[in-house]
């Protein structure tokens, strides 16, 4: 299970590609994504838009193997997912809110876990994997947590350990589901000035968000879904009318972001 | 000499207690990532279906333990299965083999015509009952314990934090379940005979809930729940020595009362 994430990902091909992928959830007759055909390439950062219910998070838990596409195909790194072995070069992040920060653990245990995964089992955490720890806690401005329970952080602390426990795995792509729901805007700015900070390092980034203001400033592309995808492009082409499609009704999206410290 | 340390020359109190040591330490371990991952009904479950082989060694005159930690696992394993495969939610599983283990053993022991006396030692626990082969077992289960947490300690806190994230980072969820819930049907079979069939999922449960209240990180919250289970379990044992009550009654009312206190002086 050990081994070099990065330099086992196929460096010519899109990290992640989708062909004519259909899902449909046990016992319901409607499908929840249909027909979806995308493609990521290394280094892009792309939001997915769109209302509660119109498949982000199906998407993205059959792009990490949770769920298994009805029909189509899903290649990570140019390979086929039911034969993709290296895990370990892609980060997850659930919806925080689905998960108890009441679990009984400290900050770095928790980003260990992160990084027992690439280890293999039975093996045991030494020196060198206690500093790589750190220095993810140090990559999100958490290194002063170290020895806090996860309980005792706010909702945007806890959400950047989370990001952490990802980012000590070295991965090339990282998936965020919903990172900013629930959590305040000055803590919403300082998460989104990270995730720039990160691709500009060259880490592909995908988020899944209904909140456009994130979009806005700092991602190169965005995907509307709804159920299929409604909009593909750059996030200044999303005007009102693809808006209304995607929800409904105009929203108005802000700056917000764009004053990350250097 | 104190009168009530001569106990300690009886065979019976000597198996008592090293079988109580062993089960409540491996009890607060296992207890802890049951609580953790909301299957607080596994050992019910668990320890019903094994009533099952009671029955059925009590009718047939075979070791108890063996052929109740054949159907512990049974049990075990048919609930991974029926959640993994079709469908059926874990606590709907869970629920089904509470019932059709206690019918069975029911059944069989109808059957059979056991006594009541007999049947009443495996539901609420026994004292006299733990035999030299029910000590060995229980220091073997513990060992298998310690191994299994010690060699996937990292694995297991990730799966019972979320299963998803532990499976996208690719560990053998599976595998380790599988182990994890035939090792956690080890740990209470094993236990029935002194805290008894009904009884024994309090012994797994109450601990880390008692431990979780010191908001300590996870190795800590851990110690806490062995120590609050092996003061409840041995102090139960001291209890049923000296009231004529079933260890397992004494051991959960004395577990609910530091349940109550963890809460009180919180």
């Amino acid at each position: 299970m050990n081994g070099n994430s990065n330099s086992q990902m196929n460096l010519g091909k899109p990290i992640v590609e989708l062909k004519h992928v259909y899902f449909r959830y046990p016992g319901n007759s409607v499908h929840a994504l249909e027909d979806i055909s995308l493609s990521f390439n290394r280094g892009e950062f792309t939001a997915i838009i769109g209302e509660n219910g119109s498949g982000k998070t199906t998407l993205f838990m059959i792009i990490v193997g949770l769920l298994k596409a009805e029909r189509g195909q899903v290649k990570l790194s140019g390979e086929d997912i039911s034969t993709f072995k290296n895990w370990h070069g892609i980060g997850y992040v659930p919806q925080r809110l689905q998960l108890s920060k009441h679990f009984p653990i400290s900050v770095s245990d928790f980003v260990t876990l992160g990084l027992q995964s690439t280890k293999g089992l039975f093996s045991k955490i030494n020196t060198l994997d206690k500093s790589r720890v750190r220095a993810a806690l140090v990559e999100v401005g958490m290194e002063k947590y170290l020895d806090r329970k996860i309980s005792d952080l706010s909702g945007g602390q806890f959400q950047r350990v989370l990001l952490a426990r990802e980012l000590v795995k070295n991965p090339k792509l990282i998936l965020l589901d919903e990172p900013t729901i629930g959590v305040d805007i000055k803590h919403q700015q300082m998460f989104c000035c990270l995730l720039s900070k990160l691709n500009k390092r060259g880490i592909t980034i995908l988020i899944v968000t209904h909140d456009i203001s994130f979009v806005s400033y700092h991602v190169g592309r965005v995907i509307g879904l709804n159920r299929s995808v409604i909009f593909d492009g750059k996030p200044d082409k999303l005007g009102v009318t693809v808006i209304k499609k995607l929800f409904g009704h105009a929203t108005e999206y802000s700056n917000i972001g764009v004053h990350c410290k250097k | 000499m104190f009168p009530a340390f001569d106990f300690f020359n009886y065979l019976f109190v000597q198996r008592a207690l090293i079988s109580g040591l062993a089960l409540s330490i491996m009890a607060g371990v296992i207890g802890l990532f049951i609580v953790l991952r909301k299957m607080s009904l596994y050992p019910v479950a668990v320890a019903h279906f094994s009533l099952a082989g009671v029955a059925l060694a009590l009718a047939l005159n075979l070791p108890v333990i063996p052929l109740a930690l054949i159907f512990g696992l049974i049990a075990g394993f048919s609930t991974k299965l029926f959640s993994k495969n079709s469908g059926v939610s874990e606590d709907a599983s869970l629920g089904i083999l509470f019932s059709l283990g206690l019918a069975l053993g029911i059944f069989i022991l109808s059957l059979a015509h056991v006594g009541a006396v007999d049947i009443v030692t495996y539901l609420f626990g026994s004292i006299l009952a733990v035999s030299s082969l029910d000590v060995i077992v229980s220091l073997v289960v513990l060992a298998i314990t310690l191994i299994f947490v010690y060699l996937t300690f990292y694995e297991l806190i990730s799966i019972s934090f979320d299963k998803s994230s532990a499976k996208v980072d690719g560990l053998p969820v599976d595998a380790i379940d599988y182990l994890f819930y035939g090792i956690a049907a080890l740990v209470v079979v094993s236990a029935i005979k002194l805290a008894g069939v009904m009884l024994v999922s309090a012994v797994v449960v109450i601990p880390p809930l008692v431990a979780l209240k010191f908001r300590k990180a996870f190795f800590g919250t851990m110690l806490i729940s062995i120590a609050a289970s092996v003061l409840g379990v041995l102090g139960g044992i001291f209890i049923s020595l000296f009231i004529d009550v079933p260890v397992g009654v004494s051991t959960v009312l004395l577990l609910a009362l530091f349940l109550l206190l963890s809460r009180v002086l919180d």
